[in-house]
């Protein structure tokens, strides 16, 4: 069997963690505990197989697990780089949330744990299984497994009408999506030679003979897999049940779904386009969509959440943005697929890069906003301020995670952005398009940074305040903090040393590329460890090399230190100063809602109505459609069938119950006439 | 021959004098006037037994009689007796009149011995239950039988459709003697005790819907339910 | 390696040991237009000397915030190190490009803000948000002066752009890129008609309202040594001429341009009153919009 028995018994462990969750989900800390030891275990295999794929190849299963011969689906199984990357991000997102819900479900005393832990576990299950086969029809069905999951996480307060809606809104959406793919599949599959089949290879073949054939019919499957892939990324303006989907879930929950739910998204357009899609004239203006939308994304997200006060909406918004940056990368390496492999390979990685890296910090934030909300009980960043006091670690994770987003170094944020800055603005030489679009990206980096200033300035630095009071003596329990720490120091140890994710990246990209199509690593990177410089060719164009820079700020920080020390200067505590008045701390503090108040105004607009803050709606509010008349009764299967059936049959029915006259005589005339009826019926029949 | 001739004749005279009673019993609207009809009925009908053994020289058929004798003169009048003189003398009103009642019993009596005694073999287990005095017997009997479910359909009194269920009782058991000519008598006994068993219960019942309703009329036994 | 450290401390003396004279300097041109004789020359060492043996006064119980100031000195030294000044690349051009540039300077400016927010003084967030919105529109504009620069150098690194646009004479995109970088130029360093994040009169002295001793004196520091910095910056890829390729000389000339660069910024900073920040915002999306006819002639060729 090899080590990809090491899949399937993470997977079983993910589902019998599941059902010892419905087991024991009375006793909450009981079944919190063993769900977290059944995914580290599991997490800890899916790390083990990601690992070894790095490190020696793909690996597959010989045969497939099941096949359905009237379809032509068999359940193949195999883990190619790609798909090895989105098992890193699950097992150590599945271990870091699982760990912070332990004790944060305990906010939830009226909620069943049975409705959360199982979908949990089942929602990780589905996810590897999502990224481990190798046959549409099974990706559909795990897909699809993954969005029930995630669906009824969402709605686990069931109480809250918001969430309700909210869950209603994402359900119908995704089976939107799913339909869409579903579509393209079908399609695909029928043009796919008889026996037909759904395997990716020969879904790729039958795609490649479309192409070939020239046809319209590419643009309207290719329109299909994105329209169903991004809608679970959550790309605007297909994501728009994003914003409100996230914040109802519990925060362990959202941070799962920014980590590694999006990323199936994107693994899926980056399987089609990639791997799928022949290198080919299409590759152009899909290419172009891609990075369109991604900037979209990237711009509507990114202002919007500039407005936002509820820390958990404004993470949700950034993370559409982040996802913008994801497809601007992934739809600029298509791009330029026919025409520069060199740097569609760099930005291919550039968008994968992003992708390993948001999976850190984002779920880091969330995870830093449920702290927030489990110490103090709100949402809202009006309510909070200057927990940095109180939640030290906490804080320091937040920090982190919010310079990692920003994209400052010496970060993990950094890395990709720069990738994907400079691949766009270097692909611009040919196309003017994608300078635009590395422009807009760049502004919206610093709109990002100053939306998580605001975050940090309002939330924790600034004046120790909180509406309603709260514990001032220590931090959030132990078990919520080692998941935000471990997401933090991941931040920094991919900022530090990005080469060596970005290796496996590049073995990813080259692996689901034709071959020898991208030229290797050490020739494109660079070979020192821990920078990378790019090289297309013609020497080097860019480089960064974070240890060298760190190494430079530590020395200059030792000089800063000693410079400052030199004077020997007393130092002396004090409270701020606010003017010599008494005063409660609402009257002093700047609240979150005041920053950047001009540049938000010059993004506020009204159109027909419909207010827009940030260029993101304030309200959305779908359109109310009535059904004509006509249609309405013929659609009211209730009247005109039902009723007149069912009357008909009680007027039988009671005609029938006339039998019953309550006088013996009566029955037994009916007895003696039934036996005579058969006696005549006995002698009739032929055997006598 | 003669003896044959005279135990027919002999039989025939205790056949009518057999159905006169069962017409009676069946007709009579007193109650306790039609209980001893069928007293005598069943007089008769053991007496017929009792000659037919003679006849058939099959001395199994005395001890027939002999039980007949005890159930059906003694017992079970004895029965019908007790209950039936808790209720009131007259019968139920009837649906038909007394003329037509009568005018229909006879018209269905007499079609229905006519078409038994010439279609005997549909029913006559052996070609010798198919001569006389068996084959009179036979349709006689089964004529007796429907007549007292005729009596036990049409009939409002509670207590009078036990009378019919007697008259059906006697005609079986008549018709038995030529049907199953080797029964033994422990099955006998036991269907014997059936019928009795049967009859005593429904006394107990319809005394009991006296009590409760004040009346036997088994056209207003779905007042029971309130 | 050893151009590494050499060049290196020579970037560190111009870039922290020469930028209080650059400023004296400056605050010596501002007198002499408001007719006074003014401070010497070398006053602003004298006011880092007395910063430094200052008393230091911080805040209860936040211990982020006394590490803050440090970490911002270290990062504008960093950047120091980025950009080369009078030689053809950078000390540690190898380990970093313009974009880490730009970001650099952008952490400098979230160090200030952090300095600023874990003061918890109001007006201190006021200069921080103001900060951050100067920051916001400033930067797409330097941005897309650095992008020109390397769609026509046709690589990131800024010795190479210095390189090749020396070499290639002027040019359409390179003229703009240099006429919209210099009027990003003023707010990057703070001075008037946009220095509102740092109001003296308006909001108490904004971000540093309550920094005080050595802390103050590492970001006045700071501060005198982003402006030299940035000066280099824009010296060195947009006017490379004239070259000697001696060293010495080479940087004689450099620091001959960043001082007339100096004196420029000074002047405007003198004869100018002080924006609102809706205003700057909105000056400088402007801006962004027309620099965008930069990149568009560099797309060109031209």
């Amino acid at each position: 069997m090899g080590p990809i028995v090491l899949l399937f018994i993470g997977f079983l462990l993910l589902v019998t963690g599941a059902m010892v969750a419905i087991a024991t989900h009375r006793w909450r800390l009981v079944c919190s505990w063993l769900s977290f030891v059944f995914v580290l275990l599991a997490g800890g295999c899916f790390l083990y197989l990601a690992i070894l794929v790095f490190t020696s190849g793909p690996i597959a299963m010989a045969g497939p697990l099941l096949i359905l011969p009237g379809i032509g689906a068999s359940l193949t199984i195999a883990i190619d780089p790609l798909s090895a990357l989105l098992l890193l991000i699950v097992s150590i997102i599945s271990s870091c949330t699982t760990l912070f819900s332990v004790r944060y479900t305990l906010r939830y005393q009226g909620e069943s744990l049975v409705r959360y832990y199982p979908f949990l576990l089942f929602l990780f299950a589905t996810i590897v299984g999502v990224v481990s086969t190798r046959d549409m029809l099974f990706f559909i069905a795990f897909w699809e497994m993954m969005t029930l999951a995630s669906y009824a996480l969402v709605v686990f307060e069931r109480g809250n009408a918001v969430s309700l809606r909210a869950g209603f809104i994402y359900f119908l959406v995704t089976h939107v999506a799913t339909a869409c793919l579903v579509m393209a599949a079908i399609v695909l599959y029928v043009k796919t030679p008889a026996p037909h089949s759904f395997s990716f290879d020969s879904l790729s073949a039958s795609l490649g003979a479309i192409v070939a054939a020239n046809s319209a019919l590419v643009h309207l499957i290719l329109a299909l897999f994105f329209i169903g892939f991004v809608t679970k990324a959550g790309v605007l303006p297909f994501g728009f049940w994003l914003p409100n989907a996230y914040p109802a879930a519990p925060s362990g929950a959202t941070a799962v779904f920014a980590g590694a739910l999006e990323k199936a998204g994107i693994y899926g357009v980056v399987r089609i386009f990639c791997e799928l899609l022949p290198i080919s004239h299409y590759s152009y203006v899909w290419g172009q969509v891609i990075a369109i939308f991604g900037a979209i994304s990237i711009f509507v997200g990114t202002m919007s959440a500039l407005t936002q006060d509820d820390s958990k909406r404004l993470m949700s918004f950034h993370a559409i943005g982040q996802i913008g940056y994801m497809l601007l990368g992934i739809g600029l390496g298509v791009f330029l697929l026919p025409i520069n492999p060199p740097l569609a390979t760099i930005a291919l990685v550039a968008g994968l890069f992003h992708m390993i890296n948001h999976s850190w910090f984002k779920p880091c934030l969330f995870l830093n906003a449920g702290s927030i909300l489990y110490k103090t009980g709100t949402r809202d960043l009006n309510k909070v301020g200057g927990l940095l006091r109180i939640m030290p670690f906490t804080g320091a994770t937040a920090i982190i995670a919010s310079l990692s987003i920003a994209g400052i170094p010496p970060l993990n944020g950094f890395s990709s952005k720069l990738l994907i800055f400079e691949s766009s603005i270097m692909s611009g030489v040919g196309s003017p398009l994608f300078i635009i679009l590395g422009l807009v990206a760049i502004f919206i980096s610093a709109v990002t940074l100053a939306s998580f200033l605001k975050f940090l300035n309002s939330a924790f630095l600034g004046k120790l305040y909180a509406e309603g009071g709260i514990d001032t003596q220590k931090d959030v329990p132990l078990s919520m903090k080692i998941p935000q720490g471990v997401l933090a120091f991941l931040c920094i140890l991919f900022g530090v040393v990005p080469l060596l994710p970005m290796r496996m990246i590049h073995s990813a990209i080259s692996s689901i590329l034709p071959a020898n199509y991208s030229p290797a690593a050490g020739f494109l990177f660079g070979t020192s460890l821990p920078g990378f410089s790019l090289n297309l060719g013609q020497g080097v164009i860019g480089a960064w090399n974070p240890l060298w820079a760190l190494l430079a700020m530590a020395i200059l920080f030792a000089l800063g230190f000693f410079i400052s020390k030199a004077g020997m200067a007393r130092t002396r505590e004090a409270e701020t100063w606010y003017g010599g008045r008494e005063h409660v701390v609402e009257h002093v503090r700047y609240a979150p809602h005041s920053f950047y108040n001009p540049f938000k105004q010059i993004f506020a607009f009204t159109i027909k109505g419909i207010k827009f803050e940030g260029m993101y709606p304030r309200a959305i509010s779908l359109p109310r459609v009535t059904m004509p008349g006509r249609l309405k009764a013929a659609f009211d299967i209730d009247h005109w069938l039902y009723y007149p059936f069912a009357r008909g049959f009680m007027r039988l029915s009671r005609w029938f119950s006339r039998v019953h006259v309550g006088i013996p005589q009566v029955y037994i005339l009916w007895i003696i006439l039934g036996v005579i009826a058969c006696i005549i019926v006995l002698f009739l029949l032929p055997a006598g | 021959m003669a003896e044959v001739i005279a135990g027919g004749n002999l039989i025939i005279t205790l056949y009518l004098i057999h159905f006169g009673f069962s017409l009676l019993a069946a007709e009579l609207r007193n109650l306790r006037w039609s209980v001893l009809a069928i007293t005598l009925q069943s007089l008769f009908l053991a007496s017929i037994l009792a000659t037919f053994a003679n006849i058939a020289a099959n001395p199994s058929l005395y001890l027939w009689s002999l039980t007949a004798l005890i159930t059906k003169v003694m017992l079970i009048p004895y029965l019908l007796w007790l209950y039936i003189r808790q209720l009131p003398t007259a019968e139920t009103r009837p649906w038909l009149g007394t003329i037509p009642s009568v005018a229909v019993m006879l018209l269905l009596v007499v079609f229905i011995y006519s078409f038994l005694h010439t279609n005997v073999e549909f029913i006559a287990p052996s070609l010798e239950a198919a001569v006389e005095p068996a084959r009179s017997n036979l349709a006689l009997s089964l004529t007796v039988c429907s007549l007292g479910l005729w009596v036990l359909l049409v009939r409002r009194d509670a207590a009078k459709a036990v009378i019919g269920l007697v008259l059906l009782e006697n005609g079986v058991h008549l018709s038995l003697v030529t049907l199953a000519p080797t029964l033994p008598e422990t099955t006998l006994i036991g269907i014997v005790t059936n019928v009795i068993i049967t009859v005593w219960l429904l006394l107990y019942l319809a005394g009991r819907i006296f009590r409760t309703l004040g009346t036997t009329d088994t056209a207003l036994l779905s007042e029971l339910k309130r | 390696m050893s151009f590494v450290i050499g060049i290196g401390i020579l970037n560190l003396f111009i870039a922290l040991g020469l930028a209080p004279l650059f400023e004296g300097v400056a605050r010596k041109l501002k007198a002499l237009v408001h007719s006074r004789i003014g401070p010497p020359l070398i006053q602003p060492y004298y006011d880092l000397l007395k910063l430094l043996g200052k008393e230091d006064i911080q805040p209860q119980g936040m211990y982020f915030a006394r590490v803050v100031p440090w970490i911002c000195f270290a990062t504008v030294a960093t950047a120091a190190l980025f950009v080369p000044m009078g030689t053809d690349r950078a000390p540690l051009g190898a380990a970093g490009d313009a974009i880490l540039f730009i970001y650099i300077v952008t952490l400098v400016a979230v160090c200030l803000i952090m300095t600023a927010a874990a003061s918890e003084n109001p007006f201190a967030f006021i200069g921080a948000s103001r900060e951050m919105m100067l920051q916001l529109t400033v930067e797409p504009v330097l941005v897309i002066a650095l992008i020109t620069a390397a769609l026509n150098a046709r690589s990131f690194g800024i010795g190479d752009m210095a390189n090749w646009y020396y070499f290639k004479g002027p040019s359409i995109s390179m003229l703009l890129a240099t006429i919209f970088l210099f009027l990003a130029l003023q707010a990057q360093v703070g001075k008037l008609p946009f220095d509102m994040a740092e109001a003296e009169s308006e909001i108490v002295g904004g971000l540093f309202i309550e920094q005080s001793g050595p802390k103050y004196a590492l970001l006045r520091w700071t501060l005198m040594a982003k402006q030299i910095i940035f000066a280099s910056l824009f010296v060195q890829v947009f006017i490379p001429w004239p070259r000697i390729e001696i060293l010495v000389l080479d940087i004689l000339i450099h620091l001959a341009k960043v001082l007339g660069l100096v004196l420029l910024i000074g002047l405007i900073d003198v004869v100018n009153p002080r924006l609102r920040i809706d205003q700057a915002v909105k000056y400088y999306l402007v801006l962004v919009f027309f620099s965008l006819g930069a990149v568009a002639f560099a797309v060109i060729g031209a």
